[in-house]
């Protein structure tokens, strides 16, 4: 009986015991690797990489104003690129009130001054960035977007406070440049006509824009 | 369109222009070296993660960072390939080299070293609508100056105020700061056109007030401002008015 104890004991140890006593002396620990693969260090400087993080460029298109007609509108857009849902942006822009219809109903101007012109600073969400497909090949990078804000509109150099929304469709053509189409409306409160009235005036606007 | 407008145009492209012609040259200038230590990378085609992986980057891969667009770096890899890949990515990258970048360091890079900051702010100045563009050029730890123009609205007209001033920062958190500023500057008053006097006049205004500035994320800050305006409108005759504003500002 004390033979096979001692049997079992001694198979015990060498199965078990002894290799585990054997690998703590003589083999490093299981968590450390066996081998550390030779590798080479590059300092990252973040600062010192390019950021492009501002946009800006030109714009033209159509302003139409509720009740005075549809007159050209060249603008300037900045924008700030916060995170890649979120940009704000400033737009300053000008266009002229049509006076013409109101001449000839009333026989006399309604504004001394016919030029308009609107800033506003706003927030824009990317709702849906995704891919123009061109050809089978050459795809593009493109976004629709949501954008709201306040700003000013003036008209005969009184400011009026104005609400503005809209939404856009822009195409990169390289990630630095983009084309963009956009709607937007104006919603602010006037006495042009001699009392107060709410207007909404709809501007359609073409661009492209820099990323710097 | 007319002549001014078409040399305005010109004007606006000649600007382009540079500013193309800048970045372009800048580009190459910046690059940074690093290498994948994850098992993959994946390469977007574009700055989101909604834009498609069109590759996966192996462990040992040298990238190349060219540049930022907001997290997410352009890379190029030594088989030609170019893409996007997120800041997080980047960041494993940092990891290994035994450097992390926490949120706090993320702060500190992005905004809290910036002397810059520019916002824009709506609320009311006597009791009417005002919106309101603001500066502030950080000059030492709690000592900026600030330039702003607004404008406020309502039934009588329109009001236009360019102004400028000094901001003392005594208290600054990592959750908040407290200012208070101080300064000057001229009010155009435009009456509305269904006055008999419609007369632009011209006044000027000293205010003094305090404001809170919240950070939110990185650069991006919240504020809001309480000033106390005194308007000098001419044959010794005071009027005092009122701002309460809130916005957002951002610092460079």
């Amino acid at each position: 009986m004390k033979r096979i104890l001692f049997a079992v004991g001694t198979l015990g140890f060498l199965l078990g015991g002894a290799p585990a006593l054997a690998q703590s002396e003589n083999f490093p620990r299981s968590d450390q690797p066996a081998v550390t693969p030779p590798s080479e260090e590059h300092p990252l400087k973040e600062a010192k990489i390019d950021t492009e993080s501002l946009e800006m460029g030109p714009y033209y298109g159509l302003y139409a104003m509720e009740g005075f007609g549809t007159s050209g509108v060249l603008g300037f857009r900045l924008a700030y690129h916060l995170t890649e849902d979120v940009f704000f942006e400033g737009t300053y822009g000008e266009t002229r009130i049509e006076q013409e219809t109101f001449r000839r109903l009333t026989g006399r101007l309604l504004v001394a001054d016919d030029k308009v012109t609107t800033w506003n600073a706003g927030a824009a969400y990317n709702l849906f960035p995704g891919q123009l497909f061109l050809t089978r090949k050459k795809t593009l990078n493109s976004t629709i977007y949501l954008i709201g804000g306040l700003g000013q509109t003036r008209i005969d150099r009184q400011a009026h406070f104005t609400f503005d929304a809209g939404t856009g469709y822009k195409i990169f053509i390289v990630d630095w440049f983009d084309l963009r189409m956009e709607m937007r409306t104006h919603i602010l409160q006037t006495d042009l006509t001699g009392k107060k009235q709410i207007m909404d005036n709809i501007e359609g606007t073409a661009a492209f824009a820099v990323y710097f | 369109m007319g002549r001014e407008t078409r040399s305005r145009f010109l004007w606006i492209l000649l600007c382009l222009e540079f500013f193309l012609t800048a970045g372009a040259a800048s580009g190459e200038e910046t690059v940074q070296k690093a290498s994948v230590v994850e098992p993959f990378l994946e390469i977007h085609t574009g700055p989101g993660r909604s834009y498609p992986v069109f590759y996966i980057a192996e462990r040992g891969e040298e990238i190349l960072l060219l540049k930022r667009q907001t997290d997410w770096y352009r890379v190029r890899l030594a088989n030609g390939k170019e893409g996007w890949v997120h800041r997080n990515e980047i960041e494993k990258t940092l990891l290994a080299q035994g450097r992390k970048k926490g949120w706090m360091d993320r702060i500190y890079d992005d905004h809290i070293a910036g002397r810059l900051e520019m916002g824009w702010e709506a609320g009311t100045f006597g009791g009417d609508a005002s919106l309101f563009l603001r500066m502030n050029y950080l000059l030492t730890g709690a000592l900026s100056m600030e330039g702003g123009a607004g404008f406020v609205s309502s039934n009588l007209g329109s009001t236009d105020l360019f102004q400028a001033g000094m901001v003392i920062t005594p208290w600054r958190t990592p959750w908040f700061s407290l200012s208070g500023t101080v300064g000057g500057g001229v009010v155009y008053s435009t009456p509305s056109s269904l006055l008999v006097d419609v007369t632009r006049k011209t006044f000027h205004e000293a205010h003094g007030g305090i404001g809170i500035s919240i950070p939110l994320v990185r650069n991006l800050f919240a504020r809001g401002d309480f000033r106390n305006y005194t308007v000098f409108m001419g044959q010794a005759r005071i009027r005092e008015f009122r701002e309460y504003s809130a916005g957002l500002s951002f610092r460079f």
